[in-house]
């Protein structure tokens, strides 16, 4: 039997090209009609010994499938004989190339500073390791006062810290500039937190500074609303809310209308229409103090917001550690 | 700090929901983060009589009753539970009665039945967590037709969840928070009733029982003590054990029961000791050192320095303000009570209960300040609800010892300073209502400014613009408007490098390479692979975060297994951060003893290119890094050329360093194999890093434009045999050397071993182009140049002229 079908195989190679559509239909005549050649084998299949059956039977199916692929293959050939046939297969893919991406944390703080360039600030850094003095001290969070608890903080020596916010900076800038200042501040900033999908132990802010003559609690606002609407739309509104930060007084939240359901209640706002993302308030006196600055000549605002939530906010980002994880699957969605 | 909505109106009167009280809170400072429904979580449940049982004709495990609710109309109900029977008293929920809130009971037909209500369950009524076993079979005293919810006295009642911020101590009691709604409302809180019914009161003075000396006025005030006998430490009353469950308190006894009780109620923390257990009758306030202490809860603690102790005589029986002792608390035999109210100084009770790593209800008030003046009115307070209410006398006087009385503070405000922060003007009479139903008294005012008295609940007001922050917290902040023109001065913008490294991030990413932020804290292990300089985290939360990164190269070859192992191996990284490092003194550092500097990292790994049709794929090598490498240090156009030197490095087994001028600025290299298994990285990684802090101190290449020649290039080829040991870099320099002004650019395209000794020699092939910017170069001339650069390659290398 095995010797049998091997013969047919150089018969069907033999038979091949197959360069007409008569030619086609005598091959298959030949070799799968009712009566072809292989067909006839695959009679011969029942008295075939039990043990070889399984061998014999995938034989006899490549056979088949090399003559039917034959025939499939001219057909086709024969088929497109009446088209034209193009130099070069123009739909083939170009040649791959790969341009790299942005973090979404940078991708968002971009946005971010290129809106509060345009409004007249400019950007300020600092060092991440940090004196207690400007962490803490000259913003106004006295010793052994709770307000230190607010900020877990990681400790380098009895001095030292990693910054717990990007504030400080406020002083580093106050320190080597004299009023007018306009400064925004990004940056990296620690706090010692129990990892988990909506915390991390660390991420980054964005912080502002504004210290001039006559600036009020209404220029602050006047800012924040701008930056709202450029940032989250033309439509968003602002709801300020008092709170306590050491370094302003008198302090406020800022909530944004939500932008997914502009207001109406979503997952996203926790169905209050609101999303909380700043801190803000008028430079308290001791901190101007602190920086040598005349808080009965001078007066300013700050604000400050955590760049990673609102990311997460507008990605539709919900377990923090995916920033961090840094997968090239969830970081080419960006 | 939770606050209930029936005890609040104890002390003001207003008439918002629980929700509109809440949004006011918020919008005052005091933000509500959640409001829970307590009482009855059922309506129309009524107590019902079953006064016969029969099995559902259609169903085996349904019954269907006729229950008297008590109207003499027996209905018909059907009922899945198992223990139901005749006789049995039973809560029904009547049609129309709602449970859980929102499912309301509807007349309904169960299997061809007629079914009017429902016999609940514990659980089924909200009594109970989980399933219960079955229908509630109450007592049979209880009379038909009753309201179930009145009969257990569970009244509809609301708990805020109130986020008071850390200057808000005064706002940590039910009191405090009852101020602010005053201020809203435009009402006056109300003081509770301070005065005990004289039967409860003895003929002695507290004084006779104990004396009170105060060794550290500064740390102690003012201390309140009231003795009280004929106590019996028994359950306090069911509306006192409700509220103190839903503030989160575990009810004990009366004596106890009511010191927690006042403490949210005026917030003042006291405390109760057994007379009986104080060894001589002298309370002693003092500090103490490096003592061992059983607290109340059984747990022996260890005092830290100076600690503020309350002794009876010289035994500690309480660590001030923060917890009482083992050895004199209130037990069920107490029948004598020194009950303790006192002033204690927030920063000495903070330094001892964080030195214990101990925060108390008591400690986070005295923490926050508590009111200089109160005392003695929560120690009278507190001596009414337990002798009225659990039975005994009180001394009909405390003992009070005011160690250093506290001044009043009076403070100015300006109107033209509330202008000039605010923005706004708020009218006069509005000025003064705030303050006024705020506690501040008026004591002066004029055309432009007027004075106040703190009241002495706010120790955190006491400068002119806490006055302001009240004014508008009360005000709001909706009266704020915004301006129409974002006017400023003229500030010149400031030199940052927000542009530059911006700059750099799209130029990578243009050449493929993805930006990736890496956590600065890592391994202790993973640092030291690196450099012995580490600068160490003294309370790390894990040891896998314990140093920050001395540079970028750990942190990216973590990433990268993370995604080798999700089957991601194609790799091209970079990352621009801050770096640490333990250092002397450093040009870079703001910080003496430590560096941190700004580094701009690289990663390379697996394929250079994705698999493609057209061409084949190639594993990255050095080289393509290299080739990045010099792509941006011709982004960053430095006034002098940047030379490389081939380093060892335990981190990397082919090694560079890239310098300008003895600089170092960088680095790249190919991370050696036991880096490589160290991360369990399963194919060879290239890294590089420039250092920007030292990349943007060096001098810039300032462009000036070269006239353009206008004869044509000639191209030509050269191929020598040289040793091995020659270093192509320095050939190519050997050859730029011959002749500067014509041999515009030189580059190898070709490099091989010799056939016949491959270990000592190679080929180098160069392609040079030449060109004459004067004129067009004769045959002779270019023979002249390329010989001459046979000579040179001869003489400096003993390099031949392949094919010569």
């Amino acid at each position: 039997m095995e010797e049998q079908i091997k013969l047919v195989h150089e018969a069907i190679d033999a038979s091949l090209p197959l360069s007409s559509s008569d030619a086609i239909e005598a091959f298959r005549i030949r070799f799968l009609g009712r009566k072809g050649t292989v067909s006839a084998l695959f009679e011969q299949l029942g008295s075939v010994p039990k043990e070889q059956k399984g061998q014999v039977g995938k034989l006899l199916n490549e056979l088949k499938i090399k003559a039917q692929s034959a025939i499939d293959s001219a057909s086709a050939a024969e088929n497109g004989k009446s088209l034209v046939i193009p130099k070069t297969d123009l739909t083939l893919p170009g040649t791959p190339v790969q341009f790299g991406r942005l973090h979404p944390l940078t991708v968002v703080l971009n946005e971010m500073i290129e809106i509060f360039r345009f409004l007249g600030f400019s950007v300020a850094s600092g060092p991440e390791l940090e004196h207690d003095w400007y962490n803490f001290e000259a913003l106004n969070f006295e010793h052994d006062h709770p307000a230190r608890d607010m900020q877990d903080t990681y400790f380098i020596d009895k001095d030292l810290l990693l910054r717990t916010h990007t504030s400080p900076v406020q002083i580093r800038v106050m320190e080597n500039q004299k009023p007018p200042i306009r400064s925004i501040m990004p940056g990296r900033v620690y706090r010692n937190e129990a990892v988990s999908a909506r915390s991390y132990c660390l991420f980054h802010q964005l912080e502002g500074l504004l210290i001039d003559k006559n600036v009020s609690f209404v220029d602050l606002k006047t800012i924040l609303l701008a930056f709202a609407r450029e940032f989250f739309g033309p439509q968003t509104k602002i709801k300020l809310r008092p709170s306590y930060f050491p370094f302003t007084e008198p302090s406020a939240e800022v909530d944004v209308s939500c932008h997914l359901c502009h207001g109406k209640g979503c997952r996203v706002c926790k169905h209050s229409g609101w999303l909380e993302i700043l801190g803000c308030g008028m430079v308290d006196p001791n901190v101007l103090r602190a920086a040598k600055i005349d808080p009965e000549v001078y007066s300013g605002y700050a604000f400050g917001m955590g760049i990673d939530r609102i990311a997460m906010m507008r990605y539709g980002i919900d377990d923090i550690r995916l920033l961090w994880d840094n997968n090239l699957r969830f970081l080419q969605q960006f | 700090m939770k606050i209930i909505y029936s005890w609040l109106k104890e002390f003001v009167d207003f008439d918002w929901t629980a929700e509109e009280l809440a949004n006011k809170l918020t919008m005052t400072g005091l933000e509500v983060e959640g409001i829970e429904r307590t009482g009855a979580g059922f309506k129309g449940v009524v107590v019902g009589k079953v006064v016969s049982r029969e099995k559902h004709p259609n169903a085996d495990k349904l019954s269907v009753c006729m229950v008297d609710l008590g109207d003499g109309h027996p209905v018909q109900i059907v009922c899945g539970a198992p223990n139901v029977a005749a006789g049995q008293t039973v809560p029904v929920a009547t049609v129309g009665a709602v449970l859980g809130g929102d499912f309301v009971i509807k007349k309904a037909a169960i299997r061809g039945q007629e079914s009017n209500g429902m016999i609940c369950s514990k659980s089924e009524l909200g009594l109970e967590e989980g399933k219960s076993d079955g229908i509630w079979i109450l007592e049979d005293s209880l009379i038909a037709g009753l309201d179930f919810a009145t009969i257990l006295n569970l009244k509809e009642d609301y708990v805020l969840e109130v986020a008071i911020t850390a200057n808000r101590g005064d706002a940590l009691s039910h009191l405090g928070v009852a101020r602010d709604v005053a201020a809203l409302a435009g009402k006056m809180v109300r003081i509770p009733d301070l005065s005990i019914d004289p039967k409860y009161l003895s003929q002695s003075e507290s004084s006779e029982k104990i004396k009170i000396e105060i060794e550290s006025p500064e740390a102690c005030s003012t201390y309140v003590g009231w003795y009280l006998e004929g106590l019996e430490a028994r359950q306090s009353p069911e509306w006192m054990q409700t509220r103190l469950k839903q503030m989160g308190l575990r009810p004990r006894n009366i004596l106890v029961d009511v010191t927690n009780y006042v403490m949210m109620e005026l917030g003042q923390p006291l405390h109760a000791f057994d007379y009986d257990r104080l060894k001589t009758k002298t309370i002693k306030v003092k500090t103490f050192s490096g003592l061992s202490f059983t607290t109340l809860d059984s747990k022996s603690r260890q005092l830290p320095e100076n600690a503020l102790m309350i002794c009876d005589g010289e035994e500690p029986v309480a660590i001030a303000g923060i917890m009482g002792g083992e050895n004199s608390e209130v037990v069920d035999s107490t029948s004598k009570v020194l009950l303790e109210s006192a002033w204690f100084n927030p920063s000495s009770v903070r330094k001892t209960a964080k030195k214990l790593s101990l925060s108390t209800d008591s400690s986070y008030r005295f923490e926050r300040g508590i009111d200089h003046n109160l005392q003695t009115i929560a120690a009278r307070r507190a001596t009414k609800l337990i002798v009225e209410l659990g039975g005994g006398k009180a001394s009909f006087k405390p003992v009070e010892a005011v160690a250093k009385p506290t001044p009043v503070l009076e403070l100015t405000l300006r109107f033209a300073q509330v202008k000039r922060i605010l923005g706004i003007e708020i009218p006069k009479d509005t000025i003064h209502q705030i303050l006024d139903s705020l506690g501040f008294k008026m004591v002066g005012e004029n055309s432009t400014e007027m004075m106040v008295k703190v009241p002495s609940h706010r120790p955190d007001v006491t400068r002119e613009i806490d006055l302001i922050e009240e004014l508008i917290r009360i005000y709001g902040f909706h009266h704020v408007p915004e301006a129409e023109t974002v006017a400023v001065s003229y500030t010149p913008e400031q030199k940052s490098y927000y542009s530059e490294e911006n700059n750099l991030r799209y130029l990578l990413n243009g050449a493929g390479f993805q930006e990736i932020l890496c956590n600065s804290m890592i391994p202790k292990a993973d640092a030291e692979l690196v450099t012995s300089e580490i600068v160490p985290i003294l309370n790390p939360q894990s040891e896998d975060m314990g140093i920050m990164r001395p540079a970028l190269a750990p942190g990216m070859l973590a990433i990268a297994v993370k995604n080798q192992n999700h089957g991601l191996a194609d790799l091209k990284f970079f990352e621009l951060g801050h770096c640490f490092l333990k250092k002397a003194s450093k040009r870079y550092s703001k910080i003496t003893g430590y560096d941190e500097t700004i580094r701009l990292g690289f990663l390379l790994s697996g394929n250079f290119m994705p698999v493609s049709w057209n061409h084949e794929s190639k594993a990255v090598s050095l080289f393509d890094l290299k080739g990045y490498l010099n792509a941006v240090v011709g982004a960053f156009q430095f006034a002098d050329p940047v030379t490389l030197a081939v380093k060892e490095s335990s981190y990397y087994e082919d090694y560079l360093t890239l310098n300008v001028k003895n600089q170092e600025i960088g680095y790249l290299g190919k991370i050696s194999k036991s880096v490589q298994n160290f991360y369990g990285l399963k194919q060879p990684v290239f890294i590089a890093e420039f250092y920007l802090d030292e990349i943007r101190s060096l001098k810039p290449k300032v462009a000036r434009y070269q006239e353009l020649s206008k004869f044509l290039p000639v191209e030509k080829d050269m191929a020598f045999w040289v040793s091995k040991t020659v270093a192509a870099d320095e050939m190519l320099l050997a050859i730029k050397s011959v002749n500067a002004e014509f041999i515009r650019n030189v580059i190898i395209f070709d490099v091989f071993e010799a056939k016949q000794n491959p270990d000592q020699e190679k080929s180098v092939a160069f392609r040079m182009t030449l060109q004459n910017p004067e004129k067009t170069f004769t045959d002779d001339e270019i023979e002249g140049i390329m010989n001459a650069i046979t000579q040179t390659l001869d003489s400096k290398f003993k390099a031949r002229l392949r094919g010569a």
